[in-house]
């Protein structure tokens, strides 16, 4: 009867709701994924270069240096098609085609640089494209909360087939998005909101991480040096110490401060980045898969407990993210002892 | 002659049936040595004022006889009265008591006594369970013969029955009272006449009606035409109703059972008619449009079911007295309150308490009061020891309700009610990342007052005016993260509905009226433009909105003026019900383009009106197309038993509020239209036995869909573009209520597609479920133990398959790619319900005890999809488990 009465009120009827747990937690990594694309600089008026860096993991190590299966480059593209209305994901589903623009390859495997589109602020900012003739105005877009717009830039890694896993793209492709963020300034505001706006609005910059360390219960943190990709030896942790506390850190002014236009009251005012650590690893589960710090908590670090249960080496990755788009990311591999 | 003056001591009985006219002794003198009293050998009740007695009156009346030496009663006067009705009859029945002569050492002599006359109300005594006390025959005056199938109506206490193959009917335990009886069918003129229940008594009838011609006898007196009844239309009884396995007790939760309507998502409440979208169809009380039918979450109706008359679900092609709506129509009529002493009741059980009290203050005056309060949250939070909140939506409601009924004279009315909903949803889904905490607030209150004004003249006509006005609100505020998802849309509604309907001939009837409708909406809505979903959207369950926050705050005005006519027209075995109904609109907006501070913002005006889908769209066409819209029914009696009913008709729907937004919609958008067709047969097996077919058509035209451009026009974001179209058929195979039994069986078949644009394919309604089916059937065991049984299926809803994913680096989540629009289902639902009640009953006093079981054998019936954050895998969020839901019910 008491579970009848849960879920009574368990009416999964719209927007939010209960969810069985289905699948593994998205922390686990068991396959090939992709965990982040730092585009740098983190945002950029059209025209100017970005470079952008992609992090995509296997259960061996990054991809491609930890799997030499999976050895060619990302395919890379710019998406030119806004998301129209009638769609709910972040990007339009044309930008899953391949006739998306191409950019220039990187100086690695995994980079890949490109301009911002000129018409970036047209297309998907807050400057209506010019009509012609009879044709009606054009709708801008929508900033989201930090006021900020977005380009996508696609990438896409081609699976070999005794990696594949469902729920990629296409049955062997697996793509991730990055949105850049346009330098647009401030639309639609008053004179004087939008004079301050720019005299005070700094582009957004990538954070860095400044430290990761590890502790377990009665011991101290210890720090976890990011590796780079195929380096041992890595730290060893004690299973039979007990669960993890991880602790992610980062400079103080890594989390800008910025202004922003409140479409509500319509007032401009000055805030700050809300911060958040996404956490991967290979073996043992996460508290959290996220933890974050709001624009109002100006601690500088976070904390996840991490329990371990396997033996052998783990590979972790922990990335920071900015509230406007920006990106950090460490590689740490271990190895858990008995 | 010398009179002795004393008080008598008089044993006095004697007692109508209903009521107990007694007379005692005043006082007590000492009497003079030797002299013997009178002894009352004869008494005679005194009439009971008959409005006194209805509204429960008691008095007593203090009289001074003189009896003479030979015990005739001589001089009686008033020493104490009760008013004249009452001083009058007590004098008038004591003027003809005989006595035996008072003595005085044995000699008869002449004495004045003081005598009270009691008039009291006898106290009732009822036995246990249910009694047939109100019996009668109807017979054809003309041929001499037994007329069948004829409605027999209490109308005062909302029930009805129909007479079986000899004419006759019966009804269990009738209060006592005056009730006002109704006799209609098809044949015959609707008749009313009022009838006397006693106490006790068995009362037997014969009606003589007359086919076709407005007659009046020695019992029936002829009050208005016919009834018009809507070609298709499904009523039931609230006596059936709260028996209803899976209902709770609640009488408007049956209409989820009725034939062409489709089983909503758990938790939705949504109400799914003949393929249509909820928000097509219509919910109104006495005429007045309400927002909802059910309280968020579906758990209960918003309107006390004591309250209600009858609910008559017309599933499409109604009449023209109606419309706003492409879809359904559910008409609720409330009841008015007792017309004697005061009754009520209190209910609990382990979702919410409610209770009414209702009253007569006097004869012409009834009122009744009632409430319900939700605590399930309350108690969640008692019995489950974590913060089931958190994570759970928790859904709180209540309901009010005041009604009163004021007699202004014969067949003269005027009722006011007032009607209130309040409905509250919080939940939280907690996380340690600020931007994956979700919340959820939804208020929705809504008022309504209603004022009625009825009188049924000698001639046969009748006359309805409603007033009304009323307050919505309804807001949702959502966060995902920081990401808003705001929209509170508050109205007013100022309502006049006015029908005169009279017979011109014979033959027809004529009905004219009036539905004004004014709505004043004031919206404010934050965040994406895909939060709250559409029909037709794509997303999967839980979906986040896109990060993008737009915001609007618009006033939209619709002031609807619809004049509308329609007649009944009897041709033999035909009956035609043809109808007009125009209905111009004037929609009134502040923003045409989105508010700005650099432009200046410009409001709009204009003149909408429901066109009749005309195919053609110059010369005549464009003249018809703008012409009242056209309803028609027909109903062709092939035998008493079989009839065959057709229907057709345009009706319209003016855009949501919500639509109208410069920013998330549209505000050119005009009015939506559709054509019903219907086609049916009846046949009645037995009087209360009878079987009913129907098929149905419906094509909707300039439905609004989302503008699929990439970058569309400002002020563009939806667009007028689709069309639709719903077609299939249901049987009804119901035995009404007859000797404790009554059961259904009911499907349907139906297919509900859009098109969202004229290049686009059709998809299926995300409403769409082939097969609907119920069969429940309730029986009273023996004396107040009732059981009854509920079997549900339907087609699980159409939901668009996901294919795969791709990672959002920004969020760090994956986002859906989706294949066919519509293109697969969730499972098929089924669930056995049962139900059990007992009643106690003592004088007044009932006690029902109710068990109430739903899904018996612990279906896991699946809801929604969920899945897993990668897409690589799903599974069900499966609906109600077994579910007990005890109570109790107590009326006085």
């Amino acid at each position: 009867m008491r579970g009848s009465i849960v879920f009574i009120v368990c009416a999964c009827s719209a927007g939010i709701a209960c969810k069985p747990d289905i699948g593994n937690s998205p922390s686990l990594i068991t396959g090939p994924t992709i965990l982040a694309v730092r585009g740098e600089p983190a945002e950029v008026a059209a025209g100017q270069m970005v470079t952008y860096e992609l992090l995509a993991v296997d259960v061996d190590g990054p991809i491609p240096a930890g799997n030499s299966v999976i050895s060619q480059s990302a395919e890379w593209a710019v998406c030119t098609v806004p998301k129209p209305p009638i769609e709910s994901n972040a990007v339009s589903k044309h930008c899953l085609d391949t006739t998306a623009l191409p950019g220039e390859p990187g100086n690695t495997l995994t980079t890949f640089a490109a301009p911002m589109l000129e018409d970036a602020c047209s297309l998907f900012g807050p400057i209506a494209p010019p009509v012609q003739g009879d044709q009606a105005a054009i709708q801008p877009r929508a900033p989201d909360i930090t006021g900020g717009y977005y380009l996508p830039v696609r990438v896409s890694l081609k699976i070999p087939p005794d990696l594949r896993r469902p729920g990629m793209a296409t049955a062997e492709t697996l793509v991730g998005f990055a949105l850049e963020r346009i330098s647009c300034g401030l639309a639609n505001a008053p004179a004087a909101d939008l004079t301050r706006y720019n005299k005070t609005y700094t582009l957004n910059q990538n954070p860095t991480i400044a430290q990761l360390t590890w502790k377990q219960k009665g011991g101290a943190p210890q720090l976890l040096s990011p590796v780079a990709p195929g380096t041992f030896p890595v730290t060893q942790i004690e299973r039979s110490a007990g669960p993890v506390e991880f602790e992610l850190s980062w400079p103080d002014g890594a989390a800008e401060t910025y202004p922003a236009f409140d479409v509500g009251t319509r007032e401009l005012y000055t805030t700050r980045e809300a911060m958040r650590v996404a956490w991967y690893g290979t073996s043992g589960k996460f508290a959290s898969d996220t933890t974050g710090r709001t624009e109002y908590d100006y601690a500088l670090s976070l904390t996840n407990e991490w329990t371990m249960d396997t033996e052998g080496p783990v590979n972790l990755w922990a990335v920071l993210h900015d509230s406007r788009g920006g990106v950090a990311f460490g590689y740490y591999p271990i190895e858990v002892l008995p | 002659m010398k009179v002795v003056q004393l008080v008598a001591v008089a044993c006095l009985l004697g007692a109508s049936a209903a009521a107990l006219a007694q007379g005692e002794g005043v006082g007590a003198v000492e009497a003079p040595k030797g002299l013997k009293p009178p002894k009352l050998l004869k008494f005679i009740e005194a009439e009971y004022p008959a409005d006194k007695k209805a509204s429960g009156v008691e008095a007593k009346v203090v009289l001074s006889i003189e009896i003479n030496d030979s015990g005739k009663v001589g001089e009686v006067e008033v020493v104490a009265g009760a008013g004249p009705d009452f001083d009058v009859a007590a004098v008038a029945a004591v003027r003809r008591f005989e006595f035996e002569a008072a003595t005085m050492d044995g000699n008869p002599i002449p004495v004045k006594i003081q005598y009270a006359y009691r008039f009291a109300i006898k106290e009732v005594v009822v036995k246990l369970g249910p009694q047939i006390n109100f019996e009668g025959v109807v017979i054809d005056k003309d041929k001499k013969a037994v007329v069948p199938d004829v409605k027999v109506k209490l109308v005062d206490l909302g029930v009805e029955t129909f007479t079986d193959e000899t004419g006759a009917f019966a009804f269990l335990d009738v209060p006592p009272g005056t009730h006002m009886v109704e006799l209609s069918s098809k044949e015959l003129v609707t008749i009313k006449t009022e009838e006397a229940i006693t106490k006790g008594k068995k009362k037997s009838v014969k009606y003589t009606v007359e086919a076709k011609e407005e007659d009046v006898d020695e019992e029936v007196v002829v009050r208005a035409p016919r009834i018009k009844k809507e070609v298709v239309e499904t009523r039931v009884r609230t006596e059936e109703a709260k028996r209803v396995p899976g209902t709770q007790g609640d009488t408007l939760k049956v209409v989820q059972n009725l034939p062409g309507v489709g089983r909503s998502a758990f938790g939705s409440g949504a109400l799914i008619v003949w393929g249509s979208a909820p928000q097509e169809s219509r919910v109104v009380v006495d005429g007045v449009e309400i927002p909802a039918l059910y309280h968020v979450g579906g758990m209960r109706s918003t309107v006390n079911s004591d309250l209600v008359s009858s609910i008559d679900l017309s599933p499409g092609a109604y009449g023209a007295d109606y419309g706003r709506g492409l879809g359904g129509l559910v008409r609720i009529e409330l009841r008015d309150p007792v017309r004697e002493g005061v009754h009520g009741y209190i209910a609990a059980d382990v979702i919410d308490v409610s209770g009414m009290v209702a009253a007569a203050p006097t004869p012409n005056l009834r009122f009744a009061v009632a409430g319900r309060q939700g605590y399930l949250d309350k108690i969640l939070q008692q019995v489950v020891s974590n913060s089931v909140g958190d994570y759970f939506p928790i859904p709180r409601y209540d309901d009010y309700q005041a009604r009163a009924s004021l007699t202004l004279g014969k067949d003269e009315e005027l009722a006011a009610t007032f009607l209130s909903s309040d409905d509250y949803l919080r939940r939280t889904v907690p996380s340690n990342n600020p931007r994956e905490i979700r919340t959820q607030d939804t208020v929705q209150h809504s008022r309504r007052v209603i004022v009625r004004y009825t009188r049924l003249f000698a001639d046969g006509s009748s006359l309805a005016i409603t007033p009304s006005f009323g307050y919505d609100e309804n807001a949702s505020t959502l966060k995902f993260g920081s990401t808003p998802a705001l929209l509170d849309v508050v109205a007013w509604q100022y309502a006049l509905r006015a029908n005169y309907r009279r017979r011109v001939a014979s033959s027809m009837t004529l009905s004219v009226g009036l539905d004004f409708q004014e709505r004043n909406h004031e919206a404010l809505r934050v965040g994406s433009v895909n939060l709250p979903p559409r029909e037709g959207d794509i997303y999967v369950f839980g979906q986040p909105p896109t990060s993008d926050i737009l915001i609007d705050h618009w006033k939209v005005n619709y002031i609807a003026v619809a004049p509308y006519v329609s007649s009944e027209i009897t041709l033999g075995r035909l009956t035609l019900t043809p109808g007009l109904r125009l209905e111009p609109t004037v929609l009134d907006g502040n923003l045409k383009n989105p508010q700005s501070d650099i432009a200046p913002n410009i409001g709009w005006t204009r003149l909408d009106t429901v066109q009749n889908p005309v195919p053609w769209r110059s010369g005549v066409g464009e003249i018809l197309r703008y012409l009242p819209n056209p309803r028609l029914s027909a109903a062709y009696k092939a035998t008493s038993r079989l009839s065959f009913t057709a229907g057709v008709g345009v009706y319209g729907q003016p855009p949501q509020p919500e639509e109208l937004s410069p920013v998330f919609g549209n505000p050119k958008l005009g009015t939506s239209s559709a054509v019903h067709f219907t086609l049916g047969s009846s046949y009645r097996l037995t009087g209360t036995l009878g079987l009913e077919v129907v098929g149905f058509y419906k094509k909707l035209y300039d439905l609004v869909a989302r503008n699929e451009l990439s970058s569309p026009p400002v002020g563009q974001a939806l667009q007028q573009t689709g069309i639709g179209r719903s077609y299939g058929g249901q049987v009804l195979l119901r035995q009404e209520l007859v000797k404790g039994f009554f059961g259904w069986l009911s499907y349907s078949l139906i297919r509900s597609e859009r098109k969202d644009r004229p290049d686009t394919a059709w998809r299926l309604l995300d409403y769409d479920q082939t097969h609907v089916l119920a069969l429940l059937a309730s029986y009273e065991i023996r004396q107040g133990l009732q059981a009854g049984f509920r079997f549900r299926y339907t087609t699980g809803a159409p939901r668009t398959p996901v294919l795969g994913g791709y990672t959002n680096t920004f969020t760090n989540q994956s986002e859906p790619i989706f294949g066919a629009q519509n293109s697969i289902r969730l499972p098929a639902f089924y669930s056995l319900d049962l139900r059990v009640e007992k009643m106690f009953v003592r004088g007044r006093n009932k006690l029902n005890l109710f068990l109430d079981v739903q899904n018996v054998t612990n279906r896991k019936n699946p809801e929604e999809i969920a899945y897993s954050a990668d897409f690589s895998q799903r599974d069900y969020i499966s609906g109600l488990p077994i579910l007990a839901v005890m109570g109790a019910r107590l009326e006085f």
